[in-house]
């Protein structure tokens, strides 16, 4: 009886958790948008029900268009992470490092990065050519700055305590910032680099979508202009959960860096 | 009758005379998308404004410029506009396939007279032969650029096994840049963009969308209507339609002056590129019929454009001709 009376309460803390009430809103939007086209309220050229979407999905799989698109958009979303990472922590460390530095230049980083900079794309075809390089110089540029406002911003924000206690433990500069300085400032890096992942994928889909390029933004496009309706939400709802796939990912690296 | 009522109903005579006149004189308003504007199959939409023509006829139109292809057709099917004019036929058959609520009302063109691919001088592309492994360039998917560079790279497979890769580059100009700065091999051109620069030597031609044979003989490009408007103001489509053919009369008629008209849009001096009837003559460019629309049906599903073939019906409802000099 006891046992019984604790999984109903379990599950019933679990069915109003703020989590499933979520999905529940969303099954029930979606539930709606199946009906209003079905009933002919809304024009099928207009809105693609979720049904005719997860068929598309399933057609573009196994045609292996849509597999295609998402290799190539996530080999290019793990170039360009790859470099933010690096460049944007080590020029985020030496703005840090070298205060005048970093007083001069961290307005004008983040005026860059409020700016609508997918549209610079034409120069940056000129200059890096008709190539995936092109794609990736672009979301650098959105990638990057995040990371390095935020890790200058974390490394500036330590406790003075923590500092403290590692100079009256007498450690090494390296042993400072490996084991002191790094992990306090990880919470705050973390949020630059998943705003870098999440303003990079922007840029890298916005690039491909205009460029012709490739990927799924590409394909977005081509489907769009080919008034392939329920193709073009498909393509469109796997960058979302895209999106939304590497925001959580990155939160539980986060979560586990954090504590160890 | 005291003068208080003299004047109340001299008031109202008045009102009424006045809204009487407006209703006579107000022009039907048309909106009309023209893509690529400026060049000799869109230029005289703008010329029918400027010069008063439309007004003249009854007409009150106004224009939304696009960069081809299906974003023509996004203004019609929006409601934003009620004519879309010289629109690839593939993306007209596709956005019918997907419910849009569109009509063909007439032809455009016929075959592929008009567009060609220019590359750099110092290219060595000669002819379609060369371009293994090349980027050609197109408008935007469904355009007729799009059709002809479909078309064209299966002659170009067909011929030597070999691919050469479509890019989309969106307007004449972002495409001349892009070929200019070598991003794209061979970009796209209609009388009488970058004619000059042929003349100059800057470019030369190399690809003719004639090659395209598949596309001989069909309406590459038509003009469409959104289905609401053409219900309701079947008139207006036509009355706009009879006007914009009559501007193509007389611009036949008076080349010199046509292609003057059209060559300053691009700030080009019209007595070094020749005439626009030498490059496209006018049995190309009639209002009707639609030809070849059962082989268009068949090469939309090879391209992929839709997944079977439209239905003998679904064709019926969709071509419906509103003007047609031989018949009216």
């Amino acid at each position: 009886m006891r046992f019984v009376s604790a999984v109903h309460r379990r599950l019933s803390r679990f069915v109003r958790s703020p989590e499933v009430a979520g999905l529940v809103w969303l099954v029930a939007l979606l539930a709606l948008l199946e009906l209003s086209v079905g009933m002919g309220w809304v024009a099928k050229w207009v809105i693609a029900p979720p049904s005719g979407i997860y068929e598309a999905t399933i057609d573009l799989f196994s045609e292996g268009v849509l597999t295609d698109s998402l290799l190539l958009t996530l080999g290019l979303v793990g170039v360009t992470m790859s470099i933010a990472i690096v460049v944007g922590i080590t020029a985020g460390f030496l703005l840090f490092r070298f205060r005048d530095f970093g007083i001069a230049y961290e307005p004008w980083l983040g005026a860059l990065f409020a700016s609508p900079l997918p549209l610079a794309y034409p120069i940056f075809l000129v200059l890096f050519g008709r190539s995936y390089t092109t794609i990736v110089a672009m979301a650098l540029a959105y990638a990057t700055i995040s990371i390095i406002i935020n890790t200058r911003e974390g490394l500036m924000g330590i406790s003075p305590v923590l500092i403290n206690v590692g100079r009256s433990f007498n450690v090494s500069p390296r042993t400072m910032l490996w084991k002191i300085m790094f992990p306090a400032a990880i919470p705050t890096i973390f949020a630059g680099i998943r705003l870098g992942l999440i303003y990079g994928l922007l840029a890298i889909v916005a690039v491909e979508f205009l460029t012709d390029l490739g990927g799924l933004g590409r394909l977005v496009s081509d489907l769009n202009f080919r008034f392939k309706v329920p193709e073009t939400y498909s393509a469109i709802a796997i960058i979302v959960l895209l999106s939304a796939l590497f925001f959580l990912g990155l939160a539980r690296v986060e979560r586990w860096l954090r504590y160890r | 009758m005291d003068t208080r009522a003299v004047i109340r109903v001299a008031g109202i005579a008045a009102t009424i005379i006045a809204a009487s006149a407006s209703l006579v004189n107000a022009a039907d308003k048309v909106k009309v998308v023209v893509p690529h504007s400026g060049l000799w199959d869109t230029r005289f939409v703008g010329y029918g404004i400027e010069s008063g023509i439309f007004k003249k006829n009854g007409l009150d139109v106004s224009v939304i410029k696009t960069r081809g292809g299906a974003e023509t057709l996004q203004a019609a099917i929006t409601g934003n506009a009620d004519i879309a004019i010289a629109t690839g036929t593939f993306s007209v058959i596709a956005a019918y396939d997907a419910g849009a609520p569109l009509r063909i009302i007439g032809n455009e063109i016929e075959g592929v007279p008009d567009i060609n691919w220019y590359v750099r001088a110092d290219s060595k592309i000669k002819s379609l032969n060369d371009m293994a492994g090349r980027t050609h360039a197109y408008s935007r998917p469904g355009s007729s650029s799009h059709m002809v560079s479909l078309e064209l790279a299966e002659t170009f497979k067909n011929m030597t096994g070999k691919t050469m890769k479509l890019v989309s580059t969106g307007g004449f100009s972002d495409t001349y840049t892009q070929v200019m700065t070598g991003q794209v091999d061979a970009g796209f051109t209609v009388f009488p963009f970058r004619f000059d620069k042929i003349k100059q030597g800057v470019i030369r031609l190399a690809l003719k969308g004639s090659d395209a044979t598949a596309l001989q003989g069909v309406s590459v490009r038509v003009q469409v209507a959104h289905a609401k408007f053409l219900k309701e103001r079947r008139p207006v489509a036509k009355k706009f339609l009879k006007v914009y053919w009559e501007l193509y009369n007389w611009a036949y008629a008076n080349p010199k002056q046509s292609t003057a008209l059209v060559a300053k849009a691009w700030k080009i001096d019209p007595n070094t590129i020749g005439v626009a009837p030498d490059y496209i003559a006018q049995k190309y460019m009639t209002p009707a019929p639609v030809r070849g629309i059962d082989k268009l049906n068949q090469l939309a599903v090879k391209h992929k454009f839709i997944k079977k073939p439209l239905s003998k019906k679904q064709l019926k409802e969709l071509i419906d001709i509103v003007y047609d000099p031989r018949s009216s």
